[in-house]
Formats: C-alpha cells, structure tokens, sequence
C-alpha cells in the first residue's frame, strides 16, 4: 500500500513542480512579445510616391512615444525639398511583424484619416496599404541609415 | 513575480552554471579539502590510511569520467535532444521559474534514482563504490562507481519530456551533485533547526554514509531533505557515525575500490542457484537471498 501511496504523492509532486513553469510560461511568452515590439520600426524611413496625388520622396522618423511616424523632409519630384508636418502615421496595434494604424492629414481646409495596414517585411523594408478615394495604394518604405 | 517569469539570456544562465557548477572546484571544495586536512593533522587523525583513500577517491574520478564518455555520454545528450524535439510537452521559457523548478525536479528524480541504486542489486553494484570509503571528506564525493552517471540519466529524461531544455536538466542534475560535494565532511556539526529540517546537510549525508545498522538506506536526498521525510526513509543522526559499507572493503588500490560491487556481485551469482534466482538478484535488494522466498 505504501508503493501506491508513495507514487500518487511523487505523482503530484512532479505534476506541481512541471506544472507551475508551464502557468507562467503564458506570462513569459506575451511579455516577451510585449516587450517592444516596436522596437524594429525605430530609425528613419523613406517613401517613394508615384502618384498623381504627389511625386516625390517622404522621409519619416518613428516616435516611440506615441508609436507613430512624424514627416521629417519632403522631397518633390522637381527637386524642392521642405520641412512638412501635415502627415503622420499612428499605429494602432503592431506585433512586430504586422499591424493596423491611422494616415492622419491636415492642413488648413481638410482634416483626414485614412485606416491603414502595415506590414513590416525586413529589417530595411516595410509595407503601408490603404484605400485612397478608391485607390487602393501600396506604399513601400525603406530604412534610411542614420 | 515579474522578475521570476521574466526571459533570462542562455548565455548567462549557462555563465551562472559554469560558475556554480565547474569553478566551485576552486573556490569552495579545494580550500574545504584543505581546511579538513589541516583539522585532521589537529586532531591528530591524519594518517597514510587517509591519504592513500584520497588518491584512490580521485582515481575512481578519473576512471568514472573515462567509462562515461566511453559509454557515449554524447549519445546521451542527442537522445536528450531528440526527446525534447519529438516527445517533450512543450518547450518552457528560460525564467527563473523554470530553473528553480527544474534544479528542485532535479533533485526530487535523483532522491529516487539514489534510492533506487541502493535498494536494487545492479544499482547498488555501481554505488556501493561511493560508500566504502571508512573515511568522509569532500575526496570521499568524488569516489564514484564505474555506471554511476547512467541511472541518473534515465531518471531526468522524464523532466526533458515535461518541457525542459535538456541541457539545463544536465545543469541541474550536475548541480544536485555539487551541492552534495559539500555535505562529505565531519568539520561541520548540525547546522540551525530550520536548516536541518528542510535542507540535506553534512550530519544527514553522515547518516546516509552510515554503516551503523540504523543508518542503513536512510537519508537519499540530494539538496532537499524532505523527500526523505515524505517518503520514510528519513533518520537523524544520533549515534556517532560509522562510516564505510557494512563489509568493509580494506583497501585504498583504486582498481579494488572501483570495480568491487562488480565482483562482489559476481561471486554472489555464482552461488545463487537457479536462472531465476540469478535474474531476480538484479532487481533484488543487495542483501536479498534465495531462500528469503
Ligand atoms: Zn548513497
């Protein structure tokens, strides 16, 4: 009797010794993830646009303050280069490979957002996609070195 | 508890175990062998008896580790590896959650794999080489049987299976085994109630190393002594300790020391009649005999 006692007690030993790492592992895991995973958009970024609406090169800088990207140059196709802060991306929810932010526009007439998707694809190359006046736009970016 | 759940960086955890495990040699067992040395001069106990039963201790070591790595440890480790890719759970975060649980499974899979080797005549044909030293000194833990590494083995691929990364297991395992290092000396009496009640300690590892009829197969525990009390094999030391195994060997040639569960073993088959017989004296306890049934 005592062998079967003995095992049932080693039993719920083992089980309460392997089981509390495996309760806790949830908390390491999304933490982890937590962690920062903004961490990857940090730095400069540049933007090329080919569109009717504007033709030229955007440069953006990551905020980690308020996870978005703040214009830091605009660069028209004919070579005009200025300072510009009617544009700014906020991202909303981002895991570090994916996630879903805001394109906000303002200047003095209109006030716009557009929802958009970003996708991060490599250290050095990111993918913004929304839908503009019907058009759906796909905008690639590329990291700038400090 | 942000801190315990927290994902450590492998590189230092495997830092920290180097240190604990591998340097402690320098830092702590070498300059307690010394202080031992020097108190059994001041006792006016040293003799050649002692240090030729060192010499022997080391000896065995080196034969131990030798046999190990020809046995194919290294298998070991892939089989390790390949039960934790193939069959293990899940595969648990590093935290120090998972390291304290794991060191304390460590410990509970060695109080059964200590007891086993006693309590089963082919376990005991390896481990008898550890107790037959007269003597206890920190040498005395480095006295090991030439199969003493392949039951423990056996016994933690389970805590690989529940999730472990089997290389902190080994960590774990050799850790037990360092703690206990320090438990083989007669320089340190009973140590405070709290700690004598929850932890292994030099006066409970003595009882264990006992050949005093009453310190027989008692005391097993690598770190935690409460696996002895839960499971009744617990027994204070009380009567003063005779050390060495209840037929004493008498001698510090190391071949004699290292292979004498061997052919102690093999002599006692030779007079076991009966094929059955002669099996069962393997998973029998050592001092089982025939006509016990
Ligand atoms: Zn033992």
């Amino acid at each position: 009797m005592t062998g079967v006692k003995y095992f049932i007690i080693s039993f719920f030993i083992v089980g309460t010794l392997a089981g509390i790492p495996h309760y806790f592992a949830k908390d390491t895991t999304t933490e982890t993830e937590i962690l920062n995973p903004y961490e990857n958009l940090e730095g400069k970024w540049s933007a090329t646009f080919k569109s009717t609406f504007f033709k030229g090169i955007i440069h953006y800088k990551f905020n980690k303050e308020n996870n978005s990207f703040y214009i830091t140059r605009v660069i028209e196709e004919n070579g005009t280069d200025y300072r510009d802060n009617s544009l700014s991306l906020e991202l909303k929810e981002y895991n570090g490979t994916s996630g879903k932010g805001i394109y906000h526009y303002q200047d003095e007439k209109v006030k716009e957002k557009i929802k958009c998707e970003v996708t991060f694809k490599s250290p050095n190359k990111l993918k913004v996609i929304y839908n503009y006046k019907g058009y759906p736009i796909t905008e690639t970016w590329t990291k700038l070195k400090q | 508890m942000e801190n315990l759940t927290k994902l450590l960086n492998w590189e230092d955890v495997k830092g920290w175990f180097y240190v604990l495990n591998d340097l402690s040699i320098f830092y702590v067992i070498l300059p307690f062998f010394i202080v031992e040395l020097v108190r059994y001069t001041f006792l006016k106990q040293m003799s050649w008896d002692i240090i030729k039963d060192s010499i022997a201790n080391m000896i065995t070591f080196g034969a131990f580790v030798f046999i190990e790595y020809a046995l194919g440890i290294l298998f070991i480790t892939k089989l390790y590896f390949w039960v934790y890719e193939h069959i293990s759970l899940t595969h648990l975060p590093i935290t120090w959650i998972t390291i304290i649980c794991c060191i304390l499974l460590a410990d509970f899979a060695y109080y059964w794999d200590h007891r086993m080797m006693h309590r089963i005549g082919i376990g005991w044909v390896t481990h008898t080489v550890h107790h037959s030293s007269p003597h206890f000194n920190m040498s005395v833990a480095y006295r090991f049987g030439p199969l003493d590494a392949v039951f423990p083995l056996l016994f933690s691929l389970p805590i690989v299976m529940l999730g472990f990364n089997p290389i902190l297991v080994l960590f774990c395992e050799a850790f037990v085994q360092v703690f206990q290092t320090l438990l083989h000396t007669e320089a340190v009496g009973k140590l405070i109630k709290p700690i004598e009640a929850i932890f292994n300690t030099p006066s409970h590892h003595r009882v264990h190393h006992g050949s005093n009829r009453q310190y027989w197969d008692k005391n097993y525990a690598g770190i935690l002594i409460i696996w002895d009390k839960i499971f009744g094999t617990f027994e204070p030391e009380v009567e003063k300790v005779v050390f060495g195994v209840s037929e004493p060997i008498n001698s510090n040639n190391p071949i004699t020391v290292f292979f004498h569960g061997f052919t102690r073993f093999a002599d006692k088959l030779k007079n076991i009649k009966g094929f059955s017989n002669k099996l069962k004296a393997f998973v029998k306890p050592p001092d089982w005999e025939p006509s016990d049934e």
